[in-house]
């Protein structure tokens, strides 16, 4: 038998295309995050307080993706920052963001909602609710950030060991309802801190806002490091 | 592309080998099972998928020394540093095709 070499990265396509879409973001000073989490972890309440406690400080850009519906983008929408659906259900039912999706979705954002002079701050793409995939697939962000909420459990980083080990930050959700749980923190941190003992845990509560100061001035840090040219 | 696989292209393949990194998402009887489907009417039609699994190789900063953890846990095995880095183990690479 012959051998022929190929040494081929099964993802170089999407790695090129999420590439491309760094440098263009680069090349703009926009600040791009990859937010994952399970479906249910509040991903969508904590950007809704984002968008708010940005507004006016920052210009916003959202790229939402969901296997189907609008209700997601239309919830975010009313924060007043343009919002581009993806839809991965039309497409076979990705369960994950893809950088050919996300690269279509930059384009529309800059070419249809800003012109050649606007500037846009950050883009925050809320992948689909999903642990697994879409920590495989680079989509040209800066980093990717893992909601996890208390009541999913304490060792959800050791059951998704490489969406928690990609990450740079970890926002612990849905504090509030801690005194109803058997919720283990130290448990919880000691998992995280075998996985990821450098990432960024932020303990908070979109419904009660606990947590967004430290979660805002982090990105608030990060816009301005973007800007110039970090 | 002729010239890439050396006078090979369009001859059927024998074999594909993988590497599947123990550190990704891929899981490889998944893999096997679309393969079974995806090479159906190409020149893999009666290929075998030979996957090979790359165990997770992380270094560590501090002590400086390389280590095969059996699980994902990040902390160095040797000094329980935890200033680590993976070197190996995230790969999802075609190697080679083999042809009669």
């Amino acid at each position: 038998m012959t051998e022929i070499s190929v040494n081929v990265d099964v993802l170089e396509e999407n790695d090129l295309v999420a590439k491309t879409i760094r440098e263009k973001l680069a090349h703009r000073k926009i600040l791009a995050l990859n937010l994952l989490s399970s479906p249910g972890s509040g991903k969508t309440s904590i950007l809704e307080k984002t968008l708010e406690r940005l507004k006016g400080r920052f210009k916003c850009a959202i790229i939402e993706g969901d296997v189907q519906t609008s209700l997601d983008s239309e919830r975010l929408e009313k924060k007043g920052f343009p919002v581009i659906l993806i839809n991965t259900g039309l497409g076979g039912g990705g369960c994950h963001l893809e950088a050919e999706q996300v690269a279509s979705a930059v384009e529309k954002l800059l070419e249809d909602h800003l012109g050649p002079d606007s500037q846009l701050d950050l883009i925050l793409i809320e992948n689909v609710g999903n642990l697994v995939c879409p920590a495989e697939f680079e989509i040209g962000e800066d980093c990717k950030i893992t909601v996890l909420s208390i009541t999913e459990g304490e060792d959800k980083p050791l059951k998704y060991p490489v969406a928690f080990r990609l990450s740079n930050v970890v926002l612990l959700n849905k504090l509030d309802l801690l005194p109803h749980l058997d919720f283990n923190m130290v448990l919880l941190k000691s998992n995280l801190a075998n996985v990821h003992p450098k990432v960024k845990v932020i303990n908070m509560s979109a419904k009660t806002g606990e947590g967004f100061d430290e979660w805002i001035d982090w990105l608030c840090e990060m816009i301005e490091k973007k800007k110039s040219g970090a | 592309m002729d010239n890439l696989y050396g006078g090979h292209l369009g001859k059927r393949v024998a074999r594909v080998n993988l590497m599947i990194g123990a550190f990704s998402t891929v899981i490889p009887e998944c893999m096997h099972f679309n393969f079974e489907v995806a090479r159906r009417g190409t020149i893999f039609s009666d290929a075998e998928l030979v996957i090979k699994i790359i165990p997770l190789e992380i270094y560590c900063k501090e002590c400086k020394k390389n280590s095969e953890p059996a699980e994902p846990v990040f902390v160095c095995p040797i000094c329980d540093g935890n200033d680590v880095e993976i070197i190996k183990g995230r790969d999802l690479r075609v190697e080679s095709f083999e042809i009669d």
